[in-house]
């Protein structure tokens, strides 16, 4: 046993986790406990923090959650479709064609959002899609299309060129082809595009914010955004929402890690 | 493969995901670039031909060149620090036992957090009577420091909060490399009696070049767009003194109702981060055949 390391590694990365440690512990104090004692565990336990934020009166908290659960899975959904699609039809076309639409899925990935933020908002402006949630699951979509199609490309290597062949001898078409054949070999990429896009979109603020409209929209970032704008800050129901909208995902993310981390090796590796 | 069949079911397959692409994301780049030269206001509907005054504008804003110097110092930062420490923990944790295990789970959570839940985190730790300056008032160092309201050290604490999150990404796809070390080469470095430092150097250092490509590269584009943490840690303040490129071209576009101005400060962000990036992958891409 290297308990020298061992040691050394707690030790580390305690100190480097000390700050989920601290707004989970607390989001279960009163205010009072909170700013007397920060690091201590709770003098008295309690879940009123949690309690005020299900019963607020503008329901922030439920709206948010809500919004965000809708348009998380529907961009999922639309990614998840589009990319898989597009990285097989893309395999059929000659090199120097697949090359180019990958240049260009290059650039959206690399691509800062606030750049093209004006220029999405007039257009969707423009189809009358601003402040809806189509809106934003179809920008969403768009966006994470260049990672998608790379995971599923890196997969698309691992079904056997006689597989497709076989199937279009048997009459299948295209489409037969991409669902019966493609789609179910490709399981593994498709977690990893579940459990990275839906993170990725889950926990983005600056694109709801102006999508959706400054004013009306909320999902569960933008919510704590206006929580914090609204009042004095209260910490313990601040840390008691971020902990409730932060939960989803590190649960997903402790169920998914394999997939999240081969999707991002995936996604990164060419 | 040839295409044999009938094709419409293949453009079925193939178009959706392209048209959607250029829609929402080339035709925004390319509208980026056309705005740069007209006078917008989304109030009025004013859309005037101005030529190249909007870039004669930028030369002498001194807000954007605050904030370029703001962006390009995060971006120094946080590609020298997030990479040495994810480095320095990867080493660490690169151990099969039960322990390593679980700690190498947990070390990722703060990367798949929210920016802003991780801004508003540290702005509750670092506040002037936030638990930073309690810990220190407790070993009696200097604890009057004012982390966010002091421009001297608003950047350093956002820098903290940027890096904590890439430390967290960097440590987990070095880890991911330095499994697929052979072993074998690992015995025969320790055969020929190397030090430390030197299997450090010539074994792990060229063999991580990959995982120093993916993370440099995620490090460029998250200092590039760098928003929400700064607006929840600091709100761009005190004064403009940690205003990113991105608050200021929201600022502009969406406050101010300057949306041609802003879009020329967005075609320069746009070719400083395309050129950085494409410079990076192409050298540190090198790198990697090389050894």
């Amino acid at each position: 046993m290297p308990y020298k390391r061992i040691i050394i590694s707690i030790f580390l990365s305690m100190i480097f986790l000390f700050p989920l440690y601290m707004i989970f512990i607390n989001s279960f104090k009163f205010e009072l406990d909170i700013i007397k004692n920060p690091a201590a565990l709770p003098d008295i336990f309690t879940l009123n923090n949690y309690l005020n934020i299900f019963s607020r009166s503008d329901q922030l908290f439920t709206k948010s959650l809500l919004n965000s659960l809708l348009f998380t899975s529907l961009s999922i959904l639309f990614v998840l479709i589009l990319s898989s699609m597009l990285a097989f039809s893309m395999y059929f076309l000659s090199n120097k064609i697949q090359n180019i639409i990958f240049i260009f899925l290059l650039l959206g990935l690399i691509l800062p959002t606030p750049i093209i933020l004006i220029p999405v908002f007039t257009i969707l402006k423009f189809l009358k899609l601003n402040n809806t949630v189509v809106g934003l699951v179809l920008f969403f979509s768009a966006y994470y299309l260049p990672f998608g199609t790379l995971v599923f490309r890196g997969f698309m290597k691992n079904v056997p060129k006689e597989m497709i062949e076989a199937s279009f001898i048997d009459g299948a078409n295209f489409l037969i082809c991409y669902y019966k054949i493609v789609l179910p070999v490709m399981k593994p990429a498709a977690a990893s595009v579940i459990i990275i896009t839906g993170t990725w979109v889950w926990n983005d603020f600056l694109n709801p914010l102006i999508l959706l409209g400054p004013l009306q929209g909320t999902t569960v970032t933008v919510g704590l955004y206006r929580m914090v704008g609204q009042y004095s800050i209260n910490f313990g129901e601040l840390f008691a929402f971020m902990v409730l909208i932060s939960l989803p995902v590190v649960i997903a993310y402790l169920f998914l890690q394999k997939y999240f981390i081969e999707g991002l090796m995936a996604g990164s590796g060419k | 493969m040839k295409i044999t069949k009938n094709k419409i079911d293949y453009f079925l397959l193939l178009t959706p995901g392209l048209i959607l692409f250029s829609v929402l994301i080339m035709l925004p780049i390319v509208l980026t670039i056309f705005y740069s030269f007209f006078k917008i206001s989304f109030l009025t509907n004013q859309f005037d031909y101005i030529g190249l005054k909007n870039f004669y504008k930028l030369l002498h804003k001194k807000d954007f060149y605050n904030s370029l110097q703001i962006v390009l110092s995060l971006t120094i930062i946080a590609t020298i620090f997030s990479n040495l420490i994810g480095i320095i923990f990867a080493k660490l944790l690169n151990h099969n036992n039960k322990i390593f295990i679980v700690l190498r789970v947990l070390i990722f959570t703060p990367f798949i957090l929210s920016p802003i839940v991780v801004g508003y985190t540290f702005s509750s730790i670092l506040t002037d009577n936030g638990i930073l300056n309690q810990f220190l008032a407790y070993f009696s160092i200097e604890h009057n420091i004012s982390w966010l309201g002091n421009s001297k050290y608003a950047l350093v604490s956002i820098s903290i909060a940027l890096c904590w999150q890439l430390v967290a990404f960097c440590t987990v796809i070095y880890l991911a490399c330095l499994k697929n070390i052979p072993s074998e080469l690992e015995d025969a470095v320790n055969i020929d009696g190397a030090n430390n430092l030197q299997k450090f150097r010539y074994l792990d250092w060229p063999l991580l070049a990959p995982a120093l490509t993916i993370n440099t590269v995620v490090i460029l584009i998250s200092s590039f767009k760098l928003y929400d943490r700064v607006l929840a840690l600091t709100g761009g303040g005190p004064g403009r003194s940690t205003e990113t490129i991105s608050m200021l071209i929201i600022r502009t576009a969406f406050n101010e109702n300057r949306v041609g101005f802003a879009s020329s400060m967005s075609l320069v962000l746009l070719i400083l981060s395309g050129v950085t990036t494409f410079v990076a992958l192409i050298y540190l891409g090198k790198r990697e055949v090389t050894t």
